[in-house]
């Protein structure tokens, strides 16, 4: 690795990033919203980009120039903003994950799971729901898209990180093509807030029977789209670091995280861990 | 409203010489359970609302309505097929002030879950099926928060004649003491504040002035022995008895709280939403048949259960009394409980000096004593003979008295004792709704808005001066449009509890920084939100909901009831007040003279009726809420 020396801490953040191959992200707690810039966030889509922009500003401004090697692996996150759950709370809270998947890569699914078990400090996430890459335009979503995310899951499962496993936006015959082949079944599918009220009756007859609950979620399609993510880069950038090349970084996978205290229905945590890596030139 | 003694109840002269030894042991009950609970931690959240129905006959040959006295007969009738068989009965019913009064509640709390909350309205519906199933033919159940018609002549059935004189309950000019509760309790109550006061309660209420009311509005009283005419004031609707407000219905609802902190901080912090969720409210425009400018109850209660004697009240200097006293046992709160209220605590509040003392002797923080030797400066109202040597270790009656007779806004509930019930308050400042579905809409929201609260540690503190300013705005005519209502700006900031011994310094920067902390918004501001003034708090609750796991059955259900809350703030769907002032305007037998007739009336209970059975839509009041027949 070619070293260069400098003593500035922007100076710093750009050499890191400049040899970093991934780039890890955790927003911290954003339950405390004080730091963000939109107080009350108007879509996911907004939230994320405003808190991976405000850990990246954070990080930036707090790097200090420690060791003399360049990690291939970046953890952007800002010590104070991590939520710990400590072994006595751990009974009462429910720790629930979504998973954006923006690339088909296998190894994804595992490292997002350590990664959120590892924040937390929890050896098993309490349910973690899977949103894999959209399908090809024109392409509907099928069983052979879904199998090899879900055959990930499984074995998170059997080796106890994660305890139930679900979907998001699945019709009726795509779940129960899922629920068929499974080994281990879905314990939920998520579908649209916008249909909470319309739910198509196959749907909801087939959940009942097997017992999958039906959950809301208020996603978008696509969370972040390749274009929006390296626009979110390039405003945490600021101050110095505008000339450093973001079109190179892509967006592997995102996890939300909630940590729910079960009998009082309070939010104790919510976050977001993402994962970026260079595409090689 | 509170425990029912069985006993001998004592008179006014009677009860006096007991209120002091009541307080004293009050205290000592309270000091007994604080001691034991403080330190309770963990508790998990349950909540429960309760609803209050009138019994009414539609009498369809005479085309009129009249509030059923039998209430008593129909308490029994559902206990005994409910909660005295089955401990597990779905639902639970006690008295209330008028004998054409019950009150519902769900037969356990609910608990912290989602899911929790689609079962609020099917209670609802089934509390309404099982009380109407008992009533006799053309009589029916009506979640209305003022009878338009209450003390009108031959207002009840059976038909009962006022006693205006010395002998009488009330001695109302216009409100039989049969339409009372035969309970003692409410008898004693209500002859105890009349005579402690030293008059009837006197309740002025203005007139809507339309185009043929007589201008200016006064009313003769025949059977007047003079103090009616001394207290009726000029275009306002006089009213002389309790029954006029604790002959209201409401909506409450209460919550658990983990600790006594949060019990403390929720308090404060709802506080701050009585006058907007009860302006949100309105349902109550009319009283003794008559169009009033008021469109909520509050003051109507808050006068007719003022026991201050004209010292008290200021317009004699002191004498007999101890103290100057500001508000009615019923109104608003007058101090904050948690450490970031403390420096919002700018009314005049009048305390018991040496309770005050007591408490702080035995442990209680300032806050918490200051509170509780404010409630202590009332006298108790109703004492049984039975009931006054008690063991203080194992009872709390005498606390209980006085704090189940300060009506406010909220109220902090410390456990009973020797129960696993935990830390708890009450959020009271609600009118009913016509339909359990607006009902359990209201209870969700405002159950939700603490989850909020709790969740991103929201502060919503304003000076409690100004939470009195917005409780007046709140009960004119129309405010859910109209009014502006002081509200904090920021409200993600956090608090910052002044440290002991630093509250005066900090007062002085409070005056200067003042106008930055908060602003007049109006209820659609508040709700709704708007760029760059407010998020709104409709913003708020959703995004708590995608972070919670929500079922979309619940989450259906949910979104109805946000729907009718921000269209009820938008002004897109009328309040109940509204509605029926349209109603009334519109009905052929009105003569624009702000009278409402038996004929008006009667139509007017037939269509509410229908609405609240489901047997007619009613878009303009609450949409079209997706009817998913549970």
């Amino acid at each position: 690795m070619d070293m260069q020396n400098s003593n500035s801490i922007n100076t710093d953040a750009k050499m890191l990033l400049d040899h970093a191959k991934t780039l890890r992200f955790h927003t911290g707690n954003l339950v405390s919203r004080s730091r963000l810039k939109k107080k009350c966030p108007g879509s996911p889509t907004e939230e994320l980009q405003d808190c991976i922009q405000a850990t990246l500003s954070d990080w930036i401004s707090t790097t200090k120039p420690s060791s003399e090697d360049f990690p291939d692996t970046l953890d952007c996150f800002v010590p104070q903003e991590t939520d710990v759950i400590t072994p006595e709370e751990r009974e009462e809270v429910k720790v629930s994950a979504k998973l954006f998947l923006c690339e088909s890569v296998q190894s994804s699914i595992r490292d997002a799971v350590e990664m959120a078990c590892q924040t937390l400090a929890v050896s098993q996430l309490d349910s973690v729901i899977i949103a894999p890459p959209g399908p090809l335009e024109n392409d509907s979503q099928t069983l052979a898209h879904l199998q090899p995310a879900w055959e990930e899951l499984e074995t998170l499962v059997k080796s106890q990180q994660i305890a139930a496993i679900g979907t998001s936006d699945l019709d009726k015959d795509l779940l129960e093509q899922l629920y068929n082949w499974a080994q281990v079944k879905p314990s939920s599918n998520q579908v649209n807030l916008a249909s909470c009220c319309v739910m198509p009756p196959d749907l909801t007859a087939f959940a009942k029977e097997f017992d999958i609950q039906l959950l809301t979620h208020n996603d978008p399609k696509e969370l972040m789209s390749a274009g929006t993510f390296q626009e979110t880069m390039q405003d945490g950038l600021q101050d110095g670091l505008q000339d450093l090349n973001v079109a190179d970084w892509r967006l592997e996978w995102v996890l939300r995280y909630n940590v729910i205290v079960k009998s009082r229905g309070i939010i104790k945590s919510k976050g977001y861990l993402v994962s970026a890596r260079k595409a090689s030139p | 409203m509170g425990l029912l003694s069985q006993g001998s109840p004592l008179n006014w002269e009677e009860t006096k010489k007991h209120a002091d030894h009541i307080r004293k042991h009050g205290i000592i009950q309270f000091l007994n359970i604080y001691n034991k609970v403080k330190e309770r931690q963990k508790d998990v959240l349950k909540w429960g609302d309760e609803v209050e129905y009138m019994l009414v006959e539609l009498n369809d040959k005479d085309e009129k309505v009249q509030l059923c006295l039998n209430g008593g007969d129909v308490l029994e009738i559902l206990q005994d097929q409910g909660e005295k068989i089955n401990p597990n009965h779905p639902t639970l019913w006690r008295p209330e002030y008028g004998s054409y009064m019950i009150e519902g509640t769900p037969g356990q709390p609910y608990g912290g879950t989602m899911s929790e909350f689609n079962t609020v309205e099917g209670n609802m519906g089934k509390r309404r099926r099982e009380a109407s199933a008992v009533l006799n033919q053309n009589e029916t159940l009506c979640t209305i928060t003022s009878f338009p018609r209450l003390g009108c002549p031959g207002f009840t059935k059976p038909e009962c004649s006022p006693t205006p004189v010395e002998k009488g309950v009330s001695k109302s000019l216009f409100f039989p003491d049969e339409a009372i509760n035969r309970h003692p309790r409410f008898s004693t109550l209500t002859r105890n504040i009349r005579h402690r006061r030293g008059e009837k309660v006197v309740i002025n209420v203005p007139i809507f002035k339309d185009e043929r009311t007589p201008s200016p509005f006064v009313e003769e009283f025949p059977e007047d022995d003079g103090e009616a005419a001394r207290a009726a004031l000029p275009d306002h609707i006089y009213m002389d008895a309790m029954g006029f407000g604790m002959g209201n219905c409401c909506l409450q609802v209460t919550f658990q709280a983990c600790s006594i902190a949060e019990a403390r901080y929720l308090y404060d912090q709802l506080a701050t939403f009585c006058p907007i969720v009860m302006a949100l409210s309105a349902a109550s425009p009319f009283y003794r048949g008559f169009v009033s400018d008021i469109d909520c109850r509050w003051g109507v209660i808050s006068a007719s259960v003022d026991d201050r004697t004209q010292e008290e009240r200021g317009l004699k200097p002191l004498k007999n009394n101890k103290y100057r006293i500001f508000k009615s046992r019923y109104d608003s709160i007058d101090s904050y409980l948690s450490r970031c209220g403390e420096k919002y605590n700018d009314i005049n509040l009048t305390i018991d000096e040496e309770i005050y003392k007591q408490l702080l002797s035995a442990g209680i923080d300032k806050l918490l004593a200051q509170h509780i030797a404010h409630l202590f400066i009332r006298d108790p109202l109703s004492v049984f003979e039975e009931k006054i040597h008690l063991d203080d270790e194992n009872e709390s009656d005498h606390f209980e008295n006085l704090q189940s007779t300060n009506w406010q806004t909220m109220r902090f509930k410390p456990p009973p004792p020797n129960s696993d019930i935990g830390w708890r308050v009450e959020f009271r400042p609600m009118e009913v709704q016509l339909t359990d579905f607006e009902n359990a809409a209201y209870v969700v929201f405002v159950v939700l808005l603490t989850r909020v609260i709790l969740s991103y540690k929201l502060d919503f503190l304003i000076p409690l001066s100004k939470v009195d300013e917005n409780m007046k705005v709140a009960q004119k005519r129309n405010a859910v449009q109209e009014g502006m209502f002081y509200f904090q700006k920021d409200i993600f900031k956090g608090c910052n509890p002044v440290p002991d011994g630093a509250a005066s310094a900090q007062n002085s920067l409070e005056t200067d920084c003042a106008n930055e902390e908060y602003t007049l918004m109006s209820i659609d501001t508040i709700i709704n939100g708007k760029e760059g003034v407010f998020q709104g708090l409709i913003p708020i609750l959703n995004s708590y909901l995608e972070t919670m796991e929500v079922d979309v059955d619940t989450r259906c259900t949910i979104l109805n009831y946000l729907k009718l809350i921000k269209k009820r703030a938008s002004g897109e769907l009328m309040t109940m007040a509204k509605w029926m002032r349209e109603f009334v305007a519109k009905h052929p037998q009105y003569k624009q003279d702000s009278v409402i007739t038996d004929k008006i009336n009667y139509d007017l209970f037939r269509k509410c009726d229908r609405i609240a059975k489901g047997k007619e839509q009613c878009p303009e009041l609450i949409g079209n809420p997706v009817n998913k027949s549970k």
